[in-house]
């Protein structure tokens, strides 16, 4: 499992009490950093960032059962209308805008003062950005509290094994508490299973707004055949600062419909 | 007797066209009656698609793509849409500036001829993965291209992240509408899925950058096509129209565009063909991307059937393709067609008024 968090690299003269914690203040604080070159906060393009936003409003892209797309809700509309408005503005900026492939090069170049991304970045900056200082928060709350997404790493069994049942046995024990917990060290990806949370936050103590996440956070659209809506969705929101935010949510809603009511 | 040797003649043929008519047989006759067959079931790409498994949905895939409201006609008519302004601006520009390269390197007067031959050549001989990426480095927005526009205190687009329509920025540039807020007669008039106004939107400035890179490519390669056909050009052809007098432009326009008319007509056929084909610079460079405006019907296809597994919708969409580069290439031919049998060009008379001549000198 894997949170979202808000990484931040404040210049000098600002502390930690200057770190964003609703969207009033990131959005201020974003507006503060951005200078010359650099943009306050730098987001991948897509629902996989800003369904963080949707979430803090108090909203999702789909039904609680995933059954009927709701789209068109005020509270998806009034968190891409916050996406938009700052965009537009020019202190938010999508990864591509600043020559990055993610938010975590973004971040890494400088060109991005503030980013969401999940704790893999961890290894990015690391490996990529060592001289980068940073600090990482937990994403500001929203209308309605704390939001932001929860990502997992899937195993795959083939279908056409013959050694299924060995397959399985052996994605249970990999899943198992203490092999995550080795899956942790090796590869900085977060436990899913609670039983291994307080283990990990031990071991990893700097991680602890990605973990918190984990309490409030939402897991992706995987409903069978929305990758292609979703991609759709994706695909219109690269355009949001000129986007008829209502016209693109209508036609999310009617082409959810389309392969949810199938 | 006679009889007896023809047989053993229409024999003989067959034997000499066995092996071509297998592996034609095998590796392109075969896979196509295979993929027509993919694109009338809804194979998932999992086992044999003859398998007891997989059911003919008959006409199913083609309705969606071409008759029923949703993504994937949607999806379909971006293609189209984005590859028609492709098509028209690569190949005039790229069978122009190939002709007129041919032109200017079979001049014999040309100094380092040779040189810049393989100059001009060598982008075609160059791997497209490598070109593009090449030019993603180029077009970046803190890239080279646009430092040079900087000198000019032109301010460069972020090119390969900028999904505007170059016919909606012009439209915006001239006060015709803004982009914000569409005219709502072009917005809401839907056609095919699309409204008017996304019709009309122009190639995106990604697009424009990867029309770019291919009439670069390109035209190195038609060029040598042109200069093979120019090097058949009689030289006694042009000494007579210089001797009646005809300047150097009227000698281009009448003599030798006339003569390379049947390499044109080749060069325009293979690009059309070749540019409703894209598809590396497109897998490579964009994916499709941003905002859908460099998806063409080839990266669709290939999308549907690896990235969705919905192997029916992929095949369908590389049928649809295909009846649309034989319909276009034939209106293109019927259009281009040699007109001269109702009016005989000046310069094939000629000809063959000296081929006449010959024929009786040699008879006498």
């Amino acid at each position: 499992m894997r949170a979202e968090g808000l990484l931040h690299a404040g210049p000098a003269g600002l502390t930690d009490d200057d770190i964003p914690t609703t969207y009033e203040e990131l959005a201020t604080v974003a507006e503060t950093l951005t200078q010359g070159d650099t943009v306050g906060l730098v987001l991948g393009p897509g629902i996989d960032r800003l369904g963080a936003f949707v979430v803090g409003n108090g909203g999702w892209w789909l039904n609680d059962d995933g059954t009927e797309p709701t789209g068109t809700s005020e509270e998806v509309l009034a968190a891409l209308e916050y996406v938009k408005e700052h965009m537009a503005a020019g202190h938010f900026a999508y990864a591509a805008d600043v020559d990055a492939g993610w938010g975590g090069e973004a971040f890494g170049t400088q060109r991005a003062a503030m980013t969401m991304e999940g704790n893999w970045i961890k290894g990015a900056m690391t490996n990529d950005y060592p001289d980068v200082e940073y600090t990482v928060a937990e994403v500001p709350e929203g209308p309605a509290g704390p939001g932001t997404l929860l990502f997992s790493n899937c195993w795959g069994i083939a279908a056409e094994s013959e050694a299924q049942a060995q397959a399985v046995d052996l994605v249970n024990f990999l899943t198992s508490p203490e092999q995550q917990l080795k899956f942790a060290e090796a590869f900085g990806v977060m436990p899913s299973r609670q039983s291994a949370t307080e283990a990990y936050t031990e071991a990893f103590p700097e991680d602890a707004p990605f973990i918190a996440g984990g309490e409030y956070g939402r897991g992706p659209i995987n409903a069978p055949d929305m990758a292609q809506v979703t991609a759709d969705l994706n695909s219109q929101l690269e355009g949001i600062k000129d986007a008829d935010l209502q016209q693109v949510m209508e036609s999310f809603d009617t082409n959810a419909s389309a392969v949810l009511g199938q | 007797m006679k009889t007896g040797g023809l047989q053993r003649q229409q024999g003989a043929g067959w034997l000499f066209v066995v092996p071509a008519i297998a592996v034609i047989g095998l590796f392109v006759i075969l896979p196509i009656g295979m993929a027509l067959w993919v694109s009338l079931s809804d194979w998932g790409g999992r086992g044999s698609p003859f398998s007891s498994d997989v059911s003919f949905v008959g006409a199913e895939n083609y309705s969606s793509l071409l008759a029923e409201p949703g993504l994937a006609r949607q999806d379909l008519m971006l293609s189209f849409r984005n590859t028609f302004y492709y098509v028209i601006g690569v190949v005039p520009v790229q069978t122009v500036l190939a002709l007129s390269l041919a032109v200017l390197l079979n001049n014999k007067f040309l100094k380092g001829r040779t040189f810049f031959r393989t100059a001009f050549y060598f982008p075609s001989v160059v791997s497209s993965v490598a070109i593009s990426l090449l030019f993603l480095f180029l077009f970046a927005g803190g890239g080279a291209i646009n430092n040079v526009l900087g000198w000019f205190g032109v301010n460069g687009p972020n090119w390969f992240a900028d999904s505007r329509g170059l016919i909606h920025m012009f439209g915006d540039a001239v006060g015709l509408w803004t982009v914000a807020d569409p005219p709502g007669w072009l917005a809401d008039t839907p056609v095919m899925g699309l409204s008017l106004w996304q019709w009309f939107s122009g190639p995106s400035v990604a697009m424009s950058a990867i029309m770019l890179q291919v009439i670069w490519t390109t035209a190195g390669t038609f060029m040598l096509m042109f200069l093979a056909a120019l090097q058949d050009l009689p030289v006694e052809v042009e000494e007579a129209a210089m001797v009646d007098g005809a300047n150097k432009w009227q000698r281009f326009m009448n003599v030798t565009v006339p003569h390379l008319r049947p390499a044109i007509l080749l060069v325009l056929t293979l690009g059309f063909i070749g540019t409703w084909q894209v598809f590396d610079q497109m897998y490579v460079m964009t994916q499709g991307g941003p905002a859908k405006t460099t998806l063409t019907p080839a990266y669709l296809s290939y999308q549907a059937a690896f990235d969705n597994f919905n192997w029916g919708e992929g095949a369908a969409i590389a049928f649809i393709l295909f009846a649309l580069i034989f319909v276009l290439t034939t209106v293109q031919r019927w259009l281009l067609r040699d007109r001269s049998d109702d009016t005989p060009r000046r310069g094939r008379r000629r000809q063959s008024v000296i081929a006449d001549t010959d024929v009786r000198k040699a008879q006498a």
